[in-house]
């Protein structure tokens, strides 16, 4: 497995993988406190929203069926309160879009509400990862202000978790090539308790070597990064232009129409 | 008669495992400076954990001392200082975003500052090949990058003694053989475990044969790869 699934196109050149990396981590925090902010029953309102992730991902030269399929991979957190939505809420709701105006149920629009938001989440996101080395982004939390501790572990996720799942890809492999396809229910179940096991216990060990590591190399608790971020005037201005976009999303839209 | 300069004292080291194993017994040996000693030995020799010891990273009683500093838990700093372990799998040692940050990790706990720091990771990673990866993560490199990563990350520490444990293992033969090339240029001390004789041969003129956790051997390369009776003894030859 490889880790072009989260950092792909991070290494390209654009306008926006110049952008400083805590410009684009602000203006997609903004982003997404204000796209969680609308009612869930004002769908309409969240159109222009669309805008900010299609605009950074063009032009990032991020293709758009990147992004989708990103949202399309992670749907599965959202489906269930997505389908049992309009079972829950019957009340009849009036929409508005522009001269078209129609009466639908509660749950219905809380339905499309929660995906609409998602989805624009997630490509949000997903602009953000492919237009920012993960290095500049870990930079970034910690001069904005998230404790050393826990950008340190983020790094060490983004660098160890594929090679996690590597090793439990080959514990799989090495499962299933003895036919554990053919054993009994009970016998499988054993087997993926095994593999499990198998897995603490390694990852266990692989962090006991990598603080040796860290150790021997003079390690002492004080995290250092070489990572250089220049916040510059282009910065400010795309920040100064994303806030006015989303206060113009947020208190402006309905009354253009 | 002159005195031979020593690098790395060790008498009498013994190491005991929780586990109730006695990993190694009663080692003595003597590294001079620049010297390339390999080490060799069947699987459980104790080869990794004479290097953990130096390192300071396993309990031991015996002596450990390192460009004259006796290893203890209050000089380990110091003697880490003075030696570089790469570890057998390179995947655990190159643990940050890039390989300028991975690199620059020890200078930069060694007290340099950043603009040193930032010098001496440059120099270490064009030393190793791999100029223009410097913003490259770990997991965007072959299994050779990573191998020469690891050497550049203790490279930039400017130690005096590399540990290297099993620095050829998985690595083909294109990767090894660069490897070889780059080690083969280097003015540090060596203390070198591995399976592989060749790579020995090459690098080494000293070999150590442990096995048990005790010295079998300590002869010149020639001497002990040369004794084929030995090394059928201890499982490393057919």
């Amino acid at each position: 497995m490889h880790h072009h699934f989260i950092d792909r196109f991070a290494m390209r050149h654009s306008p926006i993988h110049r952008l400083d990396a805590r410009a684009k981590l602000l203006a997609v925090l903004s982003y997404t406190v204000v796209l969680i902010s609308f009612d869930r029953y004002t769908v309409t309102d969240l159109a222009p929203l669309a805008v900010l992730p299609l605009a950074l991902l063009w032009f990032a030269g991020v293709p758009v069926w990147f992004a989708v399929r990103r949202v399309l991979i992670l749907s599965p957190f959202i489906l269930m309160l997505v389908l049992m939505s309009p079972f829950y809420d019957r009340t009849p709701q009036a929409v508005a879009f522009g001269p078209w105006h129609y009466t639908v149920s509660g749950g219905w629009l809380t339905a499309a509400d929660i995906s609409i938001k998602f989805a624009l989440g997630v490509m949000a996101l997903t602009a953000l990862m492919c237009s920012t080395r993960f290095a500049l982004l870990l930079e970034a939390l910690r001069r904005l202000g998230l404790p050393q501790v826990v950008v340190m572990q983020l790094g060490f996720l983004y660098r160890y978790l594929f090679v996690l799942i590597d090793e439990a890809m080959r514990v799989r492999r090495a499962r299933d090539f003895r036919g554990a396809a053919l054993a009994p229910v009970g016998r499988r179940l054993a087997a993926a308790g095994g593999v499990i096991g198998t897995l603490f216990i390694r990852t266990l060990d692989r962090s006991q070597r990598i603080h040796l590591a860290m150790a021997t190399r003079g390690y002492r608790g004080e995290p250092h990064s070489l990572c250089q971020l220049r916040f510059t005037s282009t910065d400010v201005v795309f920040l100064l232009v994303v806030a006015l976009y989303l206060a113009a999303c947020r208190w402006g839209y309905p009354k253009w129409f | 008669m002159t005195d031979i300069p020593v690098l790395l004292q060790i008498d009498g080291l013994h190491v005991h495992y929780a586990d109730g194993v006695d990993a190694l017994r009663g080692v003595s040996l003597a590294v001079s400076p620049a010297e390339r000693v390999g080490l060799i030995g069947p699987n459980g020799a104790g080869k990794t954990t004479l290097m953990l010891a130096i390192m300071n990273a396993v309990r031991f009683s015996g002596r450990i001392v390192v460009d004259g500093i006796a290893v203890s838990k209050q000089t380990e700093q110091a003697a880490r200082s003075r030696c570089g372990m790469i570890f057998q799998d390179a995947e655990d040692h190159l643990f940050m975003p890039t390989l300028l940050d991975d690199v620059a990790f020890g200078p930069l706990n060694q007290g340099c500052g950043e603009e040193e720091a930032r010098q001496r990771a440059a120099a270490a990673i064009a030393q190793v090949g791999l100029s223009g990866l410097e913003e490259r993560s770990a997991h965007h490199m072959s299994g050779g990058q990573k191998r020469a990563a690891a050497l550049a990350t203790v490279l930039s520490m400017q130690v005096q003694l590399l540990l290297l444990d099993e620095p050829g293992a998985n690595l083909d033969h294109r990767s090894r053989r660069r490897l070889i090339e780059t080690l083969d240029g280097r003015p540090e001390a060596m203390l070198l475990a591995t399976h592989d004789l060749p790579m020995i041969q090459r690098l080494c003129g000293r070999v150590i044969l442990l096995d048990q956790g005790r010295i079998i051997a300590d002869r010149p390369t020639a001497s002990i790869l040369g004794d084929v009776a030995l090394l059928q003894l201890h499982g490393l030859v057919d």
